[in-house]
């Protein structure tokens, strides 16, 4: 081994003092162009020039002794071969340091030491280079690659211009997708390359050159291979044990009943997950009665909904193989029973289900000028389809008002769009004609309800805006409810033509500032049908945000979040009667209400759910 | 003094044994006078040592040579009567080939008579001995 | 004890079988030349007893050892000097003595000092500088300085001056004088390995032609001369002729396996008037055995 190490010494004691040199004449280049500074140079000097130099040098260290006819003589020294080619590697390692110390004395005479950098800056990648990547990883993976081809005395560029191929690829790829895991990679990427040159150099030996490729592809095929199964076995795990520790939660929805809650969660990947997201979004399907939960499929989720009739599950998840650059989506239907699935579409995403059972949902079609056609289809509980309606071009937004008897397409494309209507019944499209929209306005997202005949919609105006009520047909005749107040929010529906809505109050603290009344909310009771607003019964506190309260699914209770006699209380009343149900404590950090099956609520905080019955004054934590 | 011929199907040691012999009967080699060492026979001729071993093992056993332990090779002393009987063998054999060739060539003794005796007047050393 | 112990030795490259059933013994201290036309597997051969090639068939043990398994203990007393100069080229004499010394623990430096003085080598010239013949005897010292059992020499005199081809002798010569070491050489020069054999193996394609003491040689194969009593057209066919000549009624015939009974065996059909047989050189013997055409035996 010593005799070895001092032969490679004396062979290329040349070559570092040249690497050496080059390095200290670029830094001193960077200083005369005046553009010496702390990432230059660490990109210049660790990134750049040690691991080309190093790469040169490794491939350099076998290859050379077979074109210079050395090989027989190295390979017939009473050594064994693992012993010769461990030699070899061991003299890598020592070179690398070497030139690594060089460059960070170069560094550290310039004034800077590597710290970590941004490699690729970008809005969404974030991937940062830590020294230790820079110091250790990235020449480990050099050398391994390097001393793989350097088995190749003919072959090995075109080896090399492949794996960089390869490389190239799999960053373009994981660049849209997957967030690499760089230590993994450099990992798979040393020791596949280890093996494949302990390999070649184990069992070919004096071979010719095409036996020596055959046996290096052969190897590179195994060795990536290999990855490629500790890849899916890393993810296959990950996926089973998925992290449970901090998440963020952009998405839920109840059952109509109260059973399931389905959660989109955004969740941190385990540390040792090398395929998914540092953030992916997975759908988490909660009992709330039992509190089990069940990780629906094990990929990303884009959207889920559940159906209100029946325990069903729909949901968009994401699929990328590798090779692939575009993503590409299914809809698949889960029957929460039975646990089967069904795909339902592809590229299509769910968008709303009627009482019915009936599934809205909508299409993307990749036109071949690059265009795009999106599609709206509905899909009966028995099973059949058809397209409700098609909009070329911009991916729309539908809101679907089944008892109302219409769909209601907002084009994303303008700024200013006029909302398309279109009949359930016929498929026949109207504009909506709201006047204000065809002025300075906007359909508001926040208050829309479903009503038999007819739906409720708010058009935001002006600057800073204010949101006004209508209402419209499934013909599109739209009536302004004048009697609301503006900034009225919609909160839910109670019966067929009432629902109960937040009024906003002006705040006694601060009465001159419009922007500050709307802290304070007042639930009401609007009659769309008699035009009119009323207040609920034995309710005097008020609100103070909008998700505060909420009215119960069959429209019996009220629950809101108030502060009375000095501390939050969670107070339930009768709609109807104004009979108080039950007043209870809460904790501060339970901040939303909602609807849980009929007669339950569900409380938010953050990403804690938990279920609360007002008539048993209980709250269950549900995850 | 010895020579040996690489070419020759005859097998080395033999040769070495025929020359070491016929220095003998010349007498170029002295009764009792040292041989060269294998190592220094064997550079000298170009031969693999083992063979002028075979060959010095083979004089031994002929009584051309003796051994002194640890000192080398050396010429065996012998009588007038037998180098005389030795010279006499020599002769012979050399005869006998000359005699198949004759047979071959189907020359007939008298003729083989005269040439012989032709033979001997060209000779520097032998003419002037009368028969 | 057996330096060198073969037992249907099988070599392949891919689909193509370089050597076939190949089965020799070498006594320790014999000296063994290896005869054969270009391209017959000679260097193969030596190779693999060395452990470079991968052995496909048979069984082979060097000095007790399998080149296969024990490739890196064998070496160390095992020489083997290739044909071309693998040495690195820009390392002089001495520093490949000093490179290649911690890998021995039998180095002899003084031995190699002086065989490198006696071969008249340059101390200061790099191997890649050096003519062909300074670079052989650089090998040939190098390997010699650990002291081998046994020295497989491939083509040791190709290629070179009298000069240098004598001093590569020599050392061997003097090699075999001083250490008794086995030598198993391949050559094409005939003449010149002849007197250093004690043995001799003509490889034909891919398998064994002759195996024989070098002394027996001139016994075992002979050429023959047969004076008949009529002309005669054609030759006798035996697979134990290895070449024939016709002139009238003349017939010059090389026999292997010659005994007089075969002889006899085989002109019994003729009307011999006379027989005349000589032994041949191995020159000639390897000429008869290796140039004649292949037949299936």
């Amino acid at each position: 081994m010593n005799a070895i190490l001092w032969k490679e010494y004396l062979e290329h004691r040349l070559h570092f003092v040249l690497i050496v040199a080059m390095g200290a004449v670029s830094a001193l280049a960077l200083a005369w162009f005046r553009q010496l500074d702390q990432d230059t140079l660490t990109t210049l000097l660790f990134l750049f020039e040690a691991p080309l130099f190093l790469l040169l040098l490794s491939t350099h260290v076998v290859s050379n002794e077979v074109e210079t006819g050395s090989f027989p003589f190295l390979i017939g020294l009473p050594r064994s071969r693992t012993a010769i080619w461990a030699a070899k590697l061991v003299f890598l390692v020592l070179f690398a340091a070497a030139v690594y110390g060089a460059y960070l004395v170069i560094a550290l005479l310039a004034g800077y030491l590597p710290s970590p950098f941004r490699l690729f800056p970008s809005e969404y990648d974030m991937r940062l280079i830590s020294p230790a990547f820079l110091l250790a990883g990235f020449p480990a993976a050099i050398i391994a690659c390097g001393f793989a081809a350097s088995m190749l005395p003919t072959g090995f560029p075109s080896l090399l211009g492949m794996a960089f191929l390869c490389a190239v690829a799999l960053c373009i790829w994981s660049g849209a997708h997957l967030y690499l895991n760089f230590a993994l990679v450099i990992c798979l990427l040393s020791v596949s390359g280890l093996g494949v040159s302990w390999l070649v150099f184990k069992r070919c030996g004096l071979m010719d050159g095409w036996n020596r490729l055959g046996w290096a592809a052969l190897g590179w095929g195994i060795a990536l291979s290999c990855s490629l199964g500790i890849w899916a076995g890393f993810d296959a795990l990950a996926e089973r044990f998925p992290n449970q520790t901090s998440d963020y939660t952009w998405h839920f929805q109840t059952s109509a009943d109260g059973k399931y809650l389905a959660l989109v969660r955004e969740s941190p990947s385990t540390a040792w997950d090398p395929i998914q997201n540092k953030q992916a979004s997975r759908l988490i399907l909660f009992d709330t009665t039992t509190g089990r939960q069940t990780q629906v499929g094990n990929r990303q989720i884009s959207f889920s909904l559940l159906s209100p009739s029946g325990p069903k599950l729909y949901r968009e998840t994401l699929y990328r193989w590798p090779g692939l650059f575009t993503e590409t989506s299914r809809l698949i239907e889960l029957d929460l029973e039975t646990g089967r699935e069904a795909i339902i579409d592809t590229d299509a995403t769910p968008e709303h289900t009627a009482s019915d059972g009936t599934l809205l949902y909508s299409r993307q079609i990749r036109l071949p000028n690059g265009k795009g056609v999106t599609e709206f289809c509905v899909r009966t509980p028995q099973g059949t389809q058809k397209v409700l309606h098609a909009m070329l071009d911009t991916r729309g937004n539908g809101i679907w008002f089944p008892d109302a008897g219409a769909l209601m397409l907002e084009p994303l494309g303008s700024p200013i769009g006029v909302p398309l209507l279109v009949s359930i019944a016929d498929g026949t499209t109207s504009p909506l004609r709201i006047p204000a929209l065809e002025r300075d306005a906007r359909l508001s997202f926040l208050g829309l309800e479903d009503f038999p005949g007819f739906a409720v919609a708010q058009i935001s105006v002006g600057s800073p805006s204010h949101q006004f009520t209508w209402t419209f047909d499934a013909d599109g005749n739209a009536t302004e409810a004048a009697w609301l107040p503006p900034d009225t929010v919609i909160k839910s529906r109670i019966d067929a033509h009432r629902a109960l809505v937040l009024i906003p109050e002006a705040d006694p603290d601060s009465p001159s500032d419009p922007l500050l009344a709307s802290n304070r909310w007042k639930p009401c009771i609007a009659d769309f049908q008699a035009a009119t607003l009323s207040d609920v019964p034995g309710w005097s506190s008020p609100l103070d945000r909008t998700w505060g309260a909420s009215a119960s699914r069959d429209g019996k209770l009220l629950c809101g979040m108030v502060f009375e006699n000095g501390q939050n209380v969670l107070k339930t009343v009768e709609l109807a009667t104004g009979r108080e149900v039950s007043t209870v404590p809460r904790s501060s950090w339970q901040d939303e209400v909602h609807p849980l099956g009929p007669s339950a609520f569900l409380l938010r905080g953050g990403s804690a759910f938990s279920r609360f019955d007002p008539a048993e004054r209980r709250i269950t934590p549900i995850n | 003094m010895i020579r040996v011929d690489e070419s020759s199907p005859v097998p080395i040691y033999q040769q070495i044994v025929e020359e070491v012999k016929r220095a003998v009967l010349t007498g170029v080699f002295g009764p009792d006078q040292r041989l060269p060492s294998i190592r220094e026979l064997a550079l000298e001729l170009k031969v693999n040592p083992n063979t002028v071993a075979k060959a010095y093992q083979e004089m031994e056993a002929q009584r051309v040579i003796y051994f002194r332990r640890g000192q080398g090779a050396y010429i065996s002393p012998r009588s007038e009567e037998e180098r005389v009987q030795e010279a006499q063998r020599e002769i012979s054999r050399l005869f006998r080939q000359v005699l198949d060739i004759a047979h071959s060539l189907r020359l007939s003794r008298t003729r083989l008579n005269d040439l012989f005796r032709q033979a001997a007047q060209e000779h520097p050393d032998m003419k002037e001995e009368k028969p | 004890m057996n330096a060198l112990s073969l037992t249907h030795l099988g070599i392949s490259y891919g689909s193509r079988r370089v050597l076939n059933d190949i089965s020799f013994d070498i006594p320790s201290g014999q000296v063994v030349g290896l005869l054969g036309r270009n391209g017959t597997g000679k260097t193969t051969l030596l190779r693999s007893l060395f452990g470079l090639i991968p052995i496909d068939a048979g069984t082979v043990s060097v000095l007790g050892r399998d080149p296969a398994r024990e490739a890196p203990a064998m070496r160390l007393t095992v020489g083997f000097m290739s044909e071309n100069c693998h040495l690195y080229r820009w390392m002089t004499g001495p520093q490949l003595g000093a490179f290649l010394a911690p890998f021995y623990p039998a180095w002899n430096a003084q031995a190699f000092a002086d065989d490198c003085r006696r071969l008249e080598l340059p101390a200061d010239q790099p191997v890649g500088r050096m003519s062909k013949g300074t670079q052989r005897k650089l090998m040939l010292a190098l390997t010699l300085a650990p002291a081998p059992e046994l020295l497989l020499l491939d083509e040791p005199l190709a290629g070179l001056d009298p000069v240098a081809r004598d001093q590569i002798r020599d050392t061997i010569i003097g090699t075999l004088a001083d250490r008794g070491t086995t030598i198993l050489l391949s050559s094409q020069e005939v003449d010149e390995i002849a007197p250093i054999c004690d043995r001799v193996l003509i490889l034909g394609s891919s398998r064994l032609l002759l195996d024989a003491g070098r002394d027996e040689l001139a016994q075992r194969i002979r050429r023959v001369f047969v004076t008949l009593e009529n002309p005669v057209g054609a030759v006798p066919a035996h697979p134990n002729i290895l070449s024939a000549a016709i002139m009238g009624s003349q017939l010059e015939l090389v026999l292997r396996e010659f005994s007089d009974e075969a002889l006899q065996a085989l002109l019994a059909n003729y009307k011999v008037r006379d027989v005349r047989t000589e032994g041949l050189s191995l020159r000639e013997i390897f000429i008869a055995c290796a140039g004649r055409k292949e037949v299936a035996s």
